[in-house]
């Protein structure tokens, strides 16, 4: 899932001040699952904006509605019938939902609640681990089912590096498992340890956000 | 924000007990209690656990001065672990309270059991002195 965390409150508030009317919109999907931006934080945030707000001199009233998406232009329009009422509105999803909101109400004022940090899994209740960095040149099927790219602090095509601890931890951390050291304990536990001393040639970066903003078509899907 | 006239500052406390923490939970009668210096009102939780930092943030941005989550003991709950998860709920949620400056120590917990409507009404009164050096919340009459 995309992961997101709360920007800190008073770089929100700052910019809040002044308006009279503001929706914070929530998303139901992948915020959600991270507790950052699903219907409770939606309804933890408004009495928080409101109190910070009128601490400040400002009488503000918050309203709130989570979509059931807020990438997707069908769940977005739902916006439409509460845009007259707002001023502003503070989007509690990942970029992609906050410039959906943008780009379909371009006259009113769109500010991010949450910063996107990673595309990860939920490890266990309360700790999110990033999985996935959306290179664009998925190497999963080479490693093991480990991404080096995401989860290597250097993210090695060839590694490990020089600086693995005893303990198969990085470097970097020593709360972090070093990901090579997880790929050739799997490739040891499949008898297939060889197949990691031939080596990789360096990635195809040009699909990854390098090369420009990605677009994906499939003309079969198009209208 | 005008300051307050303290001698006349009667805080409003909102006082959530956990029905298993209260001795009679059937003859404790929810709603309000005035004491000398007090404006409490008493409400019943399943479970403290039940407990959401919306809910707590919206009955501080409703007006209420303070809130104590009255749970049972560690150990004593019936759901196991109910007091610990209120716990952990109330000690993020006074972090976001801390956060924009309106004072964590508007919200507390305290862990006992075989409460009575004396004991409760006990809970909100030992939070005076604190409430009462944060001051009257600057929500009172914005209420929305």
């Amino acid at each position: 899932m995309i992961i997101a965390e709360w920007k800190p409150l008073p770089e929100l508030v700052d910019k809040l001040k002044g308006y009279k009317r503001v929706l914070v919109a929530g998303c139901a999907t992948c915020v959600a699952e991270c507790a950052a931006g699903g219907e409770r934080e939606v309804e933890t945030l408004a009495p928080l904006l409101r109190m910070a707000l009128k601490k400040e001199g400002y009488d503000v009233t918050v309203n709130t509605k989570t979509l059931e998406r807020q990438c997707e232009w069908e769940f977005v329009e739902s916006l439409a019938e509460l845009v007259p009422d707002i001023d502003a509105v503070v989007s509690l999803a990942c970029g992609i939902g906050v410039q959906a909101v943008a780009e379909r109400f371009p006259d009113l004022a769109v500010y991010p609640g949450v910063n996107t940090t990673s595309l990860a899994i939920r490890q266990e209740p309360g700790l999110w681990l990033a999985r996935c960095a959306a290179c664009g040149d998925c190497v999963l099927g080479e490693t093991f089912g480990f991404c080096p790219v995401a989860r290597c602090a250097k993210s090695l095509s060839n590694g490990p590096c020089g600086g693995t601890r005893k303990e198969g931890k990085c470097e970097v951390n020593e709360e972090l498992d070093c990901v090579w050291h997880q790929i050739y304990e799997r490739a040891k536990a499949r008898g297939k340890v060889d197949q990691l001393l031939k080596v990789r040639k360096p990635r195809n970066w040009s699909n990854s956000g390098h090369g420009g903003p990605k677009r994906m078509v499939r003309e079969d899907l198009r209208s | 924000m005008e300051k307050a006239d303290q001698s006349e500052y009667t805080p409003r406390i909102v006082v959530l007990y956990c029905h298993n923490a209260v001795s009679s939970p059937a003859e404790l009668r929810e709603g309000s209690y005035q004491s000398k210096g007090v404006d409490a009102y008493f409400a019943a939780l399943p479970c403290s656990s039940k407990i959401e930092s919306s809910y707590l943030l919206k009955i501080i941005a409703d007006g209420a001065d303070g809130v104590v989550v009255a749970a049972c003991p560690e150990g004593h709950c019936q759901f196991m672990v109910g007091n610990c998860r209120a716990e952990k709920r109330i000690n993020y949620t006074r972090s976001l309270l801390d956060s924009i400056g309106m004072g964590a120590e508007r919200l507390t917990i305290e862990k006992e059991k075989d409460l009575t409507a004396k004991d409760l009404l006990e809970l909100a009164l030992n939070r005076l002195e604190t409430l009462k050096i944060l001051g009257p919340n600057p929500m009172r009459g914005a209420e929305k």
